[in-house]
């Protein structure tokens, strides 16, 4: 089975499992995370059981898991009480972090510690990542408190609209040439992502780096079918 | 320059303060109690360089060469009493830690120690397979909501501790018989459970290369925690065989972490189990006791880090020239 990790709120989760349908696709919500059935032996995988929309399955019955959220929010957990939310989101996302981190299945994207879908980088992580891969990167600010806002206009570049380009494992969708497959490659193996979307805006000598996320939106179709096709290869830890 | 982000009462940040005071080291204390008054600005192009200015003083941030932390919840500081986190001032505060803590990801400079290294801790197994990864032995682990693979494990395991799996209420506490009536409440939340492993606890602090272990002698389940089973804590100075002290230093390297607390217990066979690391380990509680000079050697690693930042630029260099390469 190929599992997703969401809220079901998340309309392109609950899209994703009905696409994926035929590979017996199945949602894992928070609400599973407070099901009696999980049995997470950290040093025994063939033994532990997981909780996939209701149901018990063994681990390694999962094929590949998608992650379609950075954490479970406590304000998620309304079947807890309120009092102890807080703590309970706590532990899920500490028991949901070793729980992916150690699937022995493919796993788009594995946690990094501060987000259960790849790296959680703000803004400016991206940026010097990107100057890292060799990427064409313009200088990037942060200022708190902001400054005032600027009289409207829009920048010369900012007319130029943005290409994404879409990592998935080995492949690289939406790249009009190598140079923007290549430095989308080398950004994802930098930021240790499986699944990267990476915008550029194309420039006179080189492709310029615009954003990179690590949970893209899986919207278009040939997208969603290379991460299907990812997740259905049988290795052993992708 | 050295940069120190914390509370000035709090005790490791204290102590470490105090000894690059000692040393003459040029220091700039962020007081975390400040962030309403204090303005960043990051600026990565090609390099990472930018400005902090509080009340007292502004800093170029190019020209630090460490920064030592120990940041509290910011919503629990005393300053934000009364501010709402959606309010102005509230975000204000958050979207200023966030900015300072984007900064300290991406700076050159050495850092004790980086929130990304830091967040293994936040998930107890996960971190315990990154220890096993680094050659201890770990006790045997269930994380469960399910109350029948409680009492199997129990009855594997004569003696059974719990103990959260995040950071958040991390006491550990042995399992007893009148929980049995409370098992059924796993099955709302995940909960782990652990072999209860008999032994002498220690606790080992790395810092840089160096290595300060210390026993720790106390009947309570969790000795950082007495005052829940009125049990006296002893602490003293010890030595930890070679290939322990080895292995703590690998696992302090393996995590990224420049300074580490690890958590021990030796058997009665002689065998070394390691429970956690804990990334911002408070020492001071072990040097009060032992005079082992922990806070200096952070001081010492710190006011060195010139050292360090050329070997941070050297490494960037390298992973640059290997991904261009690629």
């Amino acid at each position: 089975m190929l599992v997703v990790v969401g809220s079901r709120h998340d309309s392109a989760a609950c899209d994703l499992v009905a696409r994926w349908a035929r590979h017996g696709a199945a949602l894992l919500t928070c609400e599973d995370l407070s099901a009696p059935g999980w049995r997470h032996w950290p040093f025994d995988r063939f033994a532990s059981r997981a909780v996939i929309s209701g149901q018990v399955v063994r681990e390694c019955e999962i094929r590949g898991v998608l992650v379609r959220r950075p954490w479970v929010i406590e304000q998620e957990l309304t079947h807890i009480g309120g009092p102890d939310r807080e703590y309970v989101a706590a532990e899920i996302n500490a028991f949901l972090l070793s729980w992916l981190a150690g699937l022995p299945c493919r796993v788009l994207n594995r946690p990094s510690g501060t987000s259960l879908c790849g790296p959680n980088w703000r803004p400016l992580q991206w940026a010097k990542a990107a100057a890292c891969a060799g990427i064409s990167v313009e200088a990037a600010r942060w200022r708190v408190p902001a400054p005032p806002r600027r009289v409207p206009g829009i920048a010369p570049d900012a007319r130029v609209p943005a290409i994404e380009v879409t990592v998935v494992g080995d492949r690289c969708l939406g790249a009009p040439n190598h140079v923007f497959a290549a430095g989308a490659k080398r950004l994802a193996a930098i930021a240790n992502t499986g699944l990267l979307a990476v915008r550029f805006r194309p420039g006179e000598e080189a492709p310029c780096f615009v954003s990179g996320n690590a949970m893209p939106s899986l919207k278009t179709a040939d997208v969603a079918e290379a991460v299907c096709e990812y997740l259905l290869l049988t290795d052993v830890r992708a | 320059m050295n940069l120190l982000w914390g509370i000035a009462t709090d005790g490791p940040f204290a102590l470490v303060r105090a000894e690059l005071s000692r040393m003459s080291a040029p220091v700039r204390f962020l007081d975390q109690q400040t962030l309403l008054q204090t303005r960043i600005e990051i600026v990565v192009d090609g390099g990472v360089g930018g400005s902090l200015v509080t009340p007292d003083w502004s800093v170029d941030l190019a020209s630090i060469t460490a920064v030592y932390l120990r940041p509290y919840d910011t919503r629990r500081l005393g300053v934000m009493k009364g501010v709402k986190p959606g309010s102005r001032r509230g975000q204000r505060a958050f979207e200023f830690e966030d900015a300072l803590r984007c900064w300290i990801e991406i700076t050159p400079a050495l850092v004790v120690n980086r929130p990304s290294a830091m967040a293994s801790n936040n998930s107890k197994p996960y971190q315990l397979g990154l220890i096993s990864a680094a050659g201890f032995a770990v006790p045997d682990t269930l994380v469960t909501t399910e109350p029948s693979a409680v009492l199997e494990f129990w009855e594997r395991h004569d003696a059974v501790v719990y103990k959260s799996i995040s950071g958040v209420r991390s006491i550990v506490t042995r399992l007893r018989p009148e929980h049995r009536e409370r098992l059924s409440d796993v099955a709302h939340c995940p909960t782990q459970f652990q072999q209860y492993i008999d032994g002498d606890d220690f606790r080992v602090h790395v810092v840089g290369e160096e290595v300060f272990a210390c026993e720790i002698r106390s009947h309570a389940d969790d000795y950082r925690y007495p005052q829940r089973q009125v049990a006296d804590v002893r602490l003293q100075a010890c030595e930890v065989p070679p290939d322990v002290s080895d292995r703590c230093r690998q696992l302090a390297a393996s995590l990224n972490l420049s300074v580490a607390g690890v958590d021990l217990r030796r058997t009665s066979s002689g065998e070394w189990f390691c429970f956690e690391a804990n990334p911002s380990p408070g020492f001071s509680f072990y040097e009060e006791s032992t005079g082992q000079p922990v806070a200096a050697t952070v001081a010492r690693l710190l006011a060195g880090a010139r050292l360090s930042n050329h070997a941070a630029a050297l490494v960037a260099r390298e992973l640059t020239e290997r991904c261009v390469s690629r």
